[in-house]
């Protein structure tokens, strides 16, 4: 047959908007549509959320690649350029150092995500174990508990963060020194990396409260629900009921709840820099980097402008990425 | 005491007739301590439900309807708990059994269909699954044996399209549809007893009609007994075999349906098939309704409990609680006045 084909396609086209099949009617059986498909349907459509994606995958994609993207090496200096403002060969200028913005921020983006990843991973975790057991223990347990959790959220979290920060750091640099007179690993004499690690550190204890709170009121209104009740009725243990029913179900606020603290983990950071208790230099941290640009802000402005827009671009990036979530996920509480 | 059949050791013969009860219930209480002080929920309950049979359950809301499914399957709800009684569910004690053991019987020996399935059904698991589910907890089927069965299951539920609707979730279901899941759901083991706790309630009328046929053909295949729990009158003289009237946690009045709906001895019997609608009635007149209301279960007079609402009492009814006595030659009913005047 030479002729074009006549296959009846037209029929079954959708309705051109690239909405849900839904115009199709009985020639295009409805695939079968899970929550999550109906969620990223949902998250598509959302211009804010997309752009904040967008953003994200640029930033990873840039924290991953840094040394290979970045012109110069971030702790490179030249001493011919000295506090010089933007240029062809340097985009955001140099610093006091000769050392090449653009180079630092890359580089803090690298830190600032590796950073909130171990915090949100930490907070996750420990708040999935402490909400759930709580939820699960009942009684006296789920009373102390709440009293732990609410007695930490009391305090402003910047506050409890720089106290642990500052009264931990000590104790962790010497577990680092013991190890390493075992291990011999070069990372353990790194004293950036133990910054690292106790900024992590610092945040992680407290991080948890919000994840744990929200999977303890989650199981304890799931647990009350029917399916729950009826998956018993099958003669389905605790442990059962917990891995196929409860965290399917609670999954969708935790993502939702990481994301959101994903960029106030990074915020935390900055701000820990900043104050001089969070990573230490030659390190790169966009609140380090903005806290060495202050003293400098009325002559070089970009100093400071290049690392806090930065961080400030990012960080509402994951905010309307977890807002556009939050509406993908849980379309009941929608806020319109 | 409620004594429906006699109570003697079955022969040989009986069992393989399948003659022996699938449940039976003696004089089980069931109280929940609350801060008001211990609500009985349930006051000496007696039943069997024979395999084959169909048993409704009516009365008002809050009456123990569900509270008697429930501690069926040892599931009361906390602070609840069994405080005296019987439950022997296909041959055993469930009250003398250790949690493993009683989770090993729910599903291939006792099941629960729920009234609203929606709810009943887990939002973010394909509904084969949830079929697949009892399957693969029980008979330790693997993943595609149980998926194998669980669209046998379907086409035996009468949903069309088996090998689609398996992967689909409970929102894309009718709720005609969802409810012949909750179904195929409670009748993946092939259970003995098949609790059904107002399955029809939430379902337009049509529908309801379609779901109670399957329920009669499905007992048929089974061969299992069913309680079927609900408070519209007219499901049960349709449906059910025996009836058992419970108020206030104790039941007031069993026997065969037809004997009970058409002679009922139980004012409150009587009550509650006056104040159902009948399609040549007199619209003139208005509807029936019992005065009063349904008594707090947390101090229930020392008489029997419908004293206040009844037409018939008299001072003696407030003194003591009657108990189940036979009314007729399958009947009992538990009432001072049940002889009249």
């Amino acid at each position: 047959m030479d002729s074009p084909s006549l296959a009846p396609t037209s029929i079954i086209q959708g309705n051109g908007r690239g909405g849900p099949p839904a115009g199709a009617g009985v020639l295009r059986a409805t695939k079968p549509r899970s929550f999550w498909d109906d969620a990223w349907y949902r998250f598509r459509h959302n211009w804010a959320g997309m752009a904040g994606l967008a953003i994200f995958v640029l930033l990873c994609l840039v924290a991953i690649f840094a040394k290979q993207i970045a012109p110069y090496g971030y702790l490179d200096q030249d001493w011919t350029a000295i506090l010089k403002p933007p240029s062809a060969t340097h985009i955001m200028g140099t610093d006091d150092l000769g050392r090449d913005v653009f180079s630092r921020v890359l580089m803090g983006g690298r830190t600032a995500l590796m950073v909130a990843t171990f915090i949100s991973l930490i907070g996750a975790i420990v708040g999935l174990l402490v909400g759930a057991f709580s939820a699960f223990a009942g009684g006296k347990v789920d009373a102390v508990v709440v009293w732990i959790i609410d007695g930490l959220m009391t305090f402003p979290t910047i506050w409890l963060a720089a106290f642990v920060s500052v009264s931990t750091a000590p104790a962790l640099k010497n577990l680092a020194a013991s190890l390493y007179s075992v291990t011999h690993w070069a990372f353990l004499k790194n004293e950036v990396m133990i910054s690292y690690a106790v900024v992590v550190f610092a945040i992680g204890m407290i991080n948890w409260t919000w994840p744990a709170r929200l999977v303890r009121s989650q199981v304890l209104s799931l647990r009350e629900r029917e399916f729950i009740e009826a998956t018993r009725a099958l003669g389905a243990s605790v442990r059962w009921i917990t891995m196929k029913h409860l965290v399917p179900n609670v999954l969708g606020s935790m993502i939702v709840l990481v994301t959101l603290s994903f960029g106030n983990a990074m915020l935390f950071e900055a701000s820990l820099s900043y104050l001089g208790i969070g990573i230490r230099p030659p390190g790169a941290s966009w609140g380090a980097m903005i806290f060495q640009g202050m003293s400098k802000v009325r002559t070089h402005p970009y100093l400071v402008l290049a690392p806090g827009i930065t961080l400030a671009v990012v960080v509402l990036a994951l905010q309307f990425m977890g807002d556009a979530l939050n509406d993908a996920l849980n379309p009941k509480s929608r806020s319109k | 005491m409620m004594e429906l059949l006699p109570r003697r050791a079955p022969s040989g013969e009986e069992c393989s007739a399948r003659l022996l009860p699938v449940i039976d219930v003696r004089n089980l209480q069931v109280r929940f301590p609350t801060r008001d002080g211990v609500v009985t929920a349930l006051d000496g309950l007696s039943m069997q439900v024979m395999p084959g049979e169909i048993v409704g359950l009516v009365g008002e809301s809050g009456c123990g309807k569900s509270t008697a499914a429930l501690s069926f399957m040892r599931l009361i709800p906390q602070p609840g708990r069994i405080t005296a009684g019987e439950i022997v569910l296909d041959g055993q004690d469930i009250l003398k059994l250790s949690d493993r053991e009683m989770r090993a019987l729910r599903g291939p020996s006792v099941a629960m269909i729920f009234q609203d399935a929606l709810t009943a059904l887990d939002p973010t698991m394909p509904v084969g699954k949830q079929i697949a589910e009892p399957l693969q907890l029980h008979k330790g089927l693997a993943a595609a044996a149980a998926r194998a069965r669980a669209i046998e299951l379907f086409g035996q539920v009468g949903i069309p399209d088996p090998e689609r609707r398996f992967g689909q979730y409970s929102h894309q279901f009718s709720g005609g549809m969802r409810q012949r899941v909750m179904i195929a759901v409670a009748l993946s083991c092939g259970p003995r007893l098949l609790l059904a706790d107002e399955p029809t309630t939430a379902l337009d009328v049509t529908v309801q009609r379609q779901i109670l046929r399957l329920i009669r053909q499905l007992r048929d295949t089974l061969n299992a007994g069913v309680v079927f729990i609900t408070h519209d009158v007219g499901v049960v003289a349709e449906l059910c075999t025996r009836v058992i009237v419970m108020y206030a946690g104790r039941a007031v009045e069993a026997g065969p349906t037809q004997a009970v709906f058409t002679h009922p001895t139980h004012p409150y019997t009587a009550g509650l098939l006056s104040s159902t609608l009948e399609l040549t009635g007199d619209r003139s007149l208005p509807l029936y309704a019992i005065p009063g209301l349904p008594p707090e279960l947390i101090d229930l007079p020392a008489g029997c409990a419908f004293a206040p609402r009844c037409p018939r009492a008299d001072p003696e009814c407030w003194n003591a609680a009657p108990i189940l006595e036979p009314s007729g030659p399958q009947q009992s009913v538990a009432c001072w006045r049940w002889k009249g005047d």
